[in-house]
């Protein structure tokens, strides 16, 4: 289970992040929503690990464990995953080899024995093939002249042959065409689990069709303003954000 | 810069050595050409920065080394090369230990007819007017210090002649295996030894072979190996050619390469530098004739106390030839790079097609390289480019990779193997890209032992 308490997070100086409060138990779906520019990204950030923001206060743990003790990698290995709205292109980094490193990090860390070529080609052909994702893009540089869709698509195969206990999910809608948004969204709905937590950041309530969420956050100028249940997805995909912000004004 | 009279002393002193020595050779006219060349470089200019070749690689401490000739094939204990081959890779194989042609070491049988792979001294016993030719002709434009001794002081070197039409069916290794014998050449007045090979490597028409050397330093400790090769490709022929510089740390090394290209010949080099202290590799092309072709790639690894420097002179001369180079750099501690691509199309050289590339990944803050690129055109209709780069790893990459669970030093391992990669792929034979990027992997370990190891799918 996540548990995070009172974070405030600052990026160069200026506070992004003033006071989140959240718990994702196991098993749950939370999406975190809000416009650009609340903080939605940072806080997927900060909960991986990234080096350059800093926690000025308040608490994040996994499972009981203090993760802003640990490094991005080790993160990773307790379970943490990202998936990233911007994969990051890594030339003449082949993606099957990246994915079995991967892998085998994780599994040398939690003591169990590595995967060997044979039997890992095996294992990630038919996650790829879940997918619906062209085995030629194994064979390649991670990332290197994907389309976004592909990028994406990658993505959520890590996640798949990672099995996170915390996955979290940084607009991996934007830029999907609809096709796109249906497998991967079926990719993600396979990976639900009473032992797993998903927090799904989005922009638009769109991606929430496809992964119906136990939960909805909204999450404005570092804080979140309002939780409630699916519902609240679609208020907000009819009167927008403004309609939140005149409420607490009002 | 060093005086020019220390510059004096020590040449002076290197060819006072080499005065005794002259005699065990039996060969009149090599004998004659290397007192010409002994004279010849008493009377070059001095070294100095201003000369362009010599800016950003400071040979100071090289002249204030105390070299010493090997006067003798002394016998010496065989060295274990079983350990320095590459496991099951069958080749013609030339050894050279400091220098010297050991025969027991090498591998030539079954060479086919018209086709020559010999050491230069049984070559001349072979066919000594056809090998004095051959020598004139690679001494023809010798007017660089390091080359002239070269022919001053030669030790021995390789005679390389593929017959018309012929493809080699495995490659030729030259292995140069150096040592400084337990440090019984590095005392207070002496620095180890100065050894110089001589390569004459002729195809001719429509010829095919590929040629690996290696620079091996067997064991710790200081030399000079001062290499020099003449390549000369006739019409058709095509030579891939990879070499491998694995020098000691705190070796000196000097490659000079001169390679005359005939029409429509293909010349493909990859050039890997890991070891030395010191190390310049000089490679000059020529195009005689049209449509030829030469591709130069390269990698460097430069770590503390190394500097490398790669020095390319293109010369298109002729219409219609295209040059493709393509270097890149690891450096790191405080590691020093030198790179100066100079390509010159001469105005009558119409249709050439030429590419400079040079691309540097500096590890660490203290890492520093000089990179040059000189694209001089003179003809109006061609197609030239250059790029060069210096750049760090990209602190999202690496973050990236960290999130997948992968350490720092193995997400920097990748990143540098992803960037050698292009380098390493233009080598053909496989088992020699699986060693070097085995080398690789383990100089970027020296760098940082933690003993996180990758290893890579099959």
């Amino acid at each position: 289970m996540l548990e995070i308490q009172d974070l405030h997070v600052a990026v160069n100086g200026k506070a992004i992040l003033k006071g989140i409060d959240l718990k994702v138990k196991s098993g749950e779906v939370h999406a975190i929503m809000g416009p650009n520019g609340s903080g939605k990204s940072t806080l997927a950030y900060v909960l991986a690990g990234r080096e350059d923001y800093q926690v000025s206060s308040g608490k994040i743990l996994l499972n009981g464990e203090n993760l802003l003790a640990l490094d991005t990698e080790q993160r990773a290995h307790k379970g943490v995953f990202l998936a990233m709205q911007y994969p990051v292109e890594l030339p003449g980094v082949n993606n099957m080899m990246f994915m079995r490193e991967s892998l085998n990090a994780m599994r040398r860390s939690r003591g169990e024995e590595e995967y060997d070529s044979v039997d890992f080609i095996k294992l990630i052909r038919a996650k790829a093939k879940q997918l619906e994702m062209d085995e030629k893009l194994l064979k390649r540089n991670v990332n290197d002249g994907f389309s976004g869709g592909e990028k994406k698509r990658n993505e959520i195969l890590q996640m798949a042959l990672l099995e996170p206990k915390l996955a979290i999910l940084d607009e991996t809608d934007s830029g999907l065409d609809i096709d796109a948004l249906r497998i991967i969204a079926s990719g993600v709905n396979a990976l639900r689990d009473p032992q797993r937590s998903i927090i799904l950041v989005t922009h638009y309530q769109r991606l929430l069709e496809y992964i119906q969420p136990d939960f909805v956050h909204v999450l404005m100028d570092g804080r979140i303003v309002r939780s409630g249940d699916k519902q609240l997805a679609y208020e907000l995909e009819d009167k927008g954000y403004r309609w939140i912000v005149e409420e607490i004004a009002a | 810069m060093i005086r020019a009279e220390q510059q004096h002393d020590w040449l002076k002193n290197l060819l006072n050595q080499a005065e005794d020595d002259s005699v065990k050779n039996n060969s009149s006219w090599l004998h004659q050409t290397r007192g010409d060349a002994k004279h010849a470089v008493m009377n070059l200019p001095p070294l100095n920065r201003k000369q362009e070749a010599w800016r950003y690689n400071r040979i100071d401490k090289l002249f204030k080394k105390n070299f010493q000739l090997l006067a003798d094939n002394i016998d010496f204990k065989k060295p274990d090369i079983y350990n320095c081959l590459l496991p099951n890779f069958d080749s013609y194989r030339l050894v050279f230990v400091n220098g010297c042609y050991a025969g027991q070491l090498s591998d030539t049988k079954q060479v086919p007819d018209k086709v020559t792979i010999e050491s230069l001294h049984n070559a001349i016993n072979l066919a000594p007017k056809q090998v004095s030719d051959w020598f004139r002709h690679s001494d023809r434009e010798n007017n660089q210090l390091f080359s002239m001794l070269n022919t001053a002081l030669l030790n021995d070197g390789a005679v390389i002649h593929i017959g018309d039409h012929i493809e080699l069916d495995k490659p030729i290794e030259i292995i140069y295996l150096n040592t400084n014998f337990l440090n019984k050449f590095n005392s207070a007045d002496n620095d180890g030894i100065m050894t110089q090979i001589r390569n004459i490597i002729s195809l001719g028409v429509a010829a095919k072979v590929t040629l690996i050397e290696r620079f091996i330093g067997i064991d710790k400790g200081q030399y000079f190996h001062n290499n020099f090769s003449d390549i000369v490709l006739a019409e058709g022929a095509l030579l891939k050619h990879y070499r491998v510089q694995d020098e000691s740390r705190e070796a000196y090394h000097l490659s000079s390469l001169q390679v005359s290209q005939q029409k429509n010949s293909h010349y493909y080099s990859t050039n890997l530098a890991f070891g030395g202290a010191w190390s310049k590799t000089n490679i000059n092309v020529d195009f005689a004739e049209q449509d030829a072709e030469c591709i130069l790639n390269g990698l460097y690894v430069v770590g503390d106390q190394q500097l490398t420097d790669f020095h390319l002179d293109v010369r298109h001369s002729v219409p219609a030839c295209t040059s493709r180079e393509q270097f890149k750099g690891i450096l790191y501690g405080k590691g020093r790079a030198v790179f100066d691509g100079h390509i010159l199309v001469e105005k009558q050289a119409q249709h050439s097609d030429a590419q400079l590339i040079n691309n540097n990944l500096l590890l660490t803050r203290d890492a520093e390289v000089d990179t040059k690129p000189q694209l001089e055109i003179y003809a109006d209709d061609v197609k030239c480019g250059h790029g060069t780069s210096v750049g760090q790893i990209d602190p999202e990459q690496l973050f990236y990779m960290r999130s997948r669970g992968l350490s720092e030093t193995t997400a920097y391992k990748l990143l540098c193997l992803g960037f050698a990669g292009e380098i390493i792929d233009s080598i053909d034979e496989k088992k020699l890209s699986e060693y070097v990027t085995k080398k690789l992997v383990q100089t970027l370990d020296s760098r940082n032992q933690d003993g996180d190891h990758i290893r890579f799918l099959g």
